[in-house]
């Protein structure tokens, strides 16, 4: 068993797909983890699975809306009350709707913005705040390989990813000088529910689990990081961020 | 009515070694603090008071509680060339003190070694600076206050007619009431310029025989200590104020521009560079050789003078900005000792040999002459003070807070005392033995603030108030 870099953590978005599978294996390396998600039944039922696994961890839940940023403070407090000071915060709540290619539906990007974008500010800032003060701790974010470029398919999906970029880069800057790791992770194809629909490519996809491993290994760097996950994806995007706009609204991408 | 809405903020206290997120609300005039004060009174809430932020520890800090920073109250109400006699607000800065009153001939009578503290701030903690033996504390030279009371009142306090509440008022660590203005006597200078002497002596024990000599004609004396050096010795500085006519363009020297610190240090290095330069010597062996360097360059040029103007010489801190970088990430700790004249030699060798042998060396030691004075809750006796700059780890952390213990019991044997505009590691025990007044203090603060809505992590951590319930 691995040696945990961190004694308690939040996880953001642990009933399903990346952030379960982290929460799953921090719990294994004998973390102690909240899980924070907003469907209570499928939250129960992961923490129970994680329950059975850990070695001698704790795993506590905490239902909650990320669109609801004023009752994190509240939360945070709670989980350090019940499992002691956190020093991991990873924010993986997030959700893709499928949105037709005409389709312009203000509600539907608004609750993406919300959950993606809004959600991120609302954890990130208390992280940010509580992690500077103790002059300790990571703080990692789930974005994607959407946010590098502007793709036709999902508009503001790609742009809640592109301004958690943002976000979490300005977070590392203020923090690097204040003892706080901040990880920028862009998964390429995972596997989860979130991609269930979207018949990725096979030999392109991996695993929730794997992703987990690699996020984790990552963020376990002192260095605060922005990486590709899995790696490959790094020369991938290198070349797609490359391509000039003009070419780049005649391709099928 | 437009109200500044609380924000959230991480505060740290100057010596980056203390911690807290606090709501903090900025007041931008005397009438806003009041109502600050009675939203405070209405919901419950405690407060704590935050100028500059300059005390090194936990005095500005209030964790998980609401802060009310001073500095917007930032106007100067009125200056009298004739006189002398300043009225300012509280978060006014002793660098606008004396950009507001040099090119008249007036320096403030008090400064610390840095210009960014605010007056409200030098008055809670009734600071001292280098000529503190003949000039005494920064609250001997104020004439009036003009005070928020937590109960909503605003009382004018004068030093001459309500001495009693004034001299608990200064060196009260805000915990009676909110200074909003103050009016204040400055000096009168006869030129921006500084008659100094450079004096290197190869002990502590040389050391306090020359601040002895020099006292009854020095304006100001500070000497620096190679804590390395198992004497202790050091370089001490005697500045005099140039006498009337003995400067011969005193419009020339009095000028602002005459006064701001050079962007070139010895003339050639860039002032911007420095912090990186010293990354070089951030460790106990980088320091020693530096402590080491800096004895040498003045053993070899013995005792000499020179002409410095005041900034210069007043405001070290400000000379060399980031050199709190040097101790990254952790911080540092100023451990200030006053030590009673006769038994300082003794109980600062004693420390000294407490840091080398636990393997804890301060990076850097200044050495002070003091005089005793009648404020309430004064740090100040007839002696003697070390400050000793320690850098804070994780890994030295515990180690440090006992040896600051350990020394207490030294300090306190001797009726010394502490100073918490430095302090982050003193017991409420520790206070109750160096405070004699500390009863009647309380008993003021009873009277001034029944429900004890002044606080601060400093309170807290002495037991003079309670920690804050969760946000």
């Amino acid at each position: 068993m691995a040696v945990a870099t961190w004694k308690t953590a939040i996880v953001v978005g642990a009933s399903s797909g990346m952030g379960e599978a982290v929460a799953r294996r921090l719990a294994a390396e004998g973390c102690r983890v909240a899980l924070v998600a907003r469907r209570a039944d499928e939250l129960a039922a992961v923490a129970e699975s994680i329950g059975k696994a850990t070695v001698d961890g704790r795993v506590v839940v905490r239902t909650h809306d990320v669109a609801d940023g004023a009752a994190v403070p509240a939360i945070w407090d709670s989980v350090e009350r019940e499992l002691g000071a956190v020093d991991l915060l990873v924010f993986a709540a997030g959700i893709m709707p499928a949105v037709g290619e005409s389709e312009y539906s203000f509600e539907k990007d608004r609750a993406i913005l919300e959950v993606n974008l809004i959600g991120a500010v609302a954890w990130l800032d208390e992280a940010a705040l509580r992690m500077e003060t103790a002059r300790r701790g990571t703080i990692v974010g789930i974005s994607s390989v959407a946010g590098d470029r502007g793709r036709r398919g999902s508009p503001a999906y790609a742009t809640s990813k592109a301004a958690m970029n943002c976000l979490l880069e300005a977070l590392r800057n203020r923090l690097a000088r204040r003892g706080v790791t901040v990880c920028t992770i862009r998964p390429g194809y995972v596997d989860t529910p979130m991609t269930k629909d979207l018949h990725l490519p096979a030999r392109m996809t991996i695993s929730a689990a794997l992703a987990a491993q690699l996020i984790l290994s990552a963020a376990r760097k002192k260095r605060g990081v922005d990486v590709y996950v899995p790696g490959r994806w790094a020369f991938i995007m290198f070349v797609i961020r490359n391509i000039p706009s003009f070419v780049f609204r005649r391709l099928s991408i | 009515m437009t109200r500044t809405a609380p924000e959230r903020h991480v505060l740290s206290g100057w010596g980056e070694s203390h911690h807290g997120f606090a709501r903090v609300q900025r007041p931008r005039s005397a009438d806003e603090v009041g109502r600050a004060l009675a939203d405070a009174a209405r919901e419950g809430r405690r407060v704590c008071l935050r100028g500059a932020g300059r005390s090194y520890g936990d005095a500005s800090v209030f964790s998980r509680g609401d802060v009310l920073d001073m500095t917007a109250l930032d106007r100067v109400r009125s200056f009298d060339p004739a006189t002398g006699t300043i009225v300012v607000e509280a978060g006014v800065t002793i660098e606008t003190l004396w950009r507001t009153s040099l090119p008249h001939g007036y320096w403030p009578a008090v400064v610390p070694g840095t210009m960014r503290p605010t007056v409200g701030g030098a008055i809670a903690m009734n600071i001292h600076g280098k000529n503190h033996f003949k000039s005494g504390g920064f609250g001997e030279h104020v004439e009036v206050l003009e005070v928020a009371l937590p109960g909503g009142e605003m009382r004018i306090v004068h030093a001459a007619t309500d001495p009693g509440l004034f001299r608990a008022i200064v060196g009260g660590l805000g915990l009676l009431g909110v200074v909003t203005a103050a009016r204040l006597r400055l000096k009168r200078v006869h030129s921006g310029l500084l008659d100094v002497t450079a004096v290197p002596v190869a002990s502590l024990a040389g050391l306090i025989a020359e601040f002895e000599r020099r006292a009854p004609d020095a304006d100001y004396l500070v000497g620096w200590v190679d804590c390395f050096d198992r004497d202790g010795r050091a370089v001490l500085h005697d500045a005099r104020y140039l006498p009337a006519n003995a400067d011969p363009l005193p419009e020339e020297s009095l000028r602002l521009t005459a006064q701001d610190l050079p962007a070139k240090i010895l003339g050639v290095v860039p002032r911007g560079v420095v912090p990186a330069a010293l990354g070089l010597f951030a460790s106990p062996r980088g320091m020693s050789v530096l402590n080491r360097g800096k004895y040498r360059t003045s053993s070899l040029r013995g005792t000499h003078s020179f002409r410095q103007p005041h900034v210069q010489f007043a405001f070290l801190l400000d000379y060399i900005p980031g050199w709190k970088r040097i101790y990254d990430p952790g911080g540092l700790i100023q451990y200030q000792s006053f030590v009673p004249r006769d038994a300082a030699l003794r109980v600062h060798t004693e420390l000294l040999a407490m840091c080398r042998s636990r393997g804890i060396v301060p990076w850097l030691g200044v050495y002070k002459k003091h005089r005793s004075c009648p404020f309430l809750m004064t740090h100040a006796l007839d002696g003697y003070s070390f400050a000793m700059d320690f850098p804070v780890t994780a890994q030295n952390r515990e180690r440090l807070w006992a040896l600051c213990h350990d020394m207490d019991e030294v300090v306190l044997a001797a009726g010394g005392r502490f100073y918490f505009a430095k302090d982050l590691t003193a017991t409420p025990g520790a206070l109750r033995r160096a405070y004699p007044n500390l009863d009647a203090f309380l008993a003021i603060r009873r009277e001034l603030d029944p429900a004890g809505m002044l606080t601060s992590d400093l309170a807290i951590r002495l037991g003079i108030t309670q920690a804050a319930a969760a946000v």
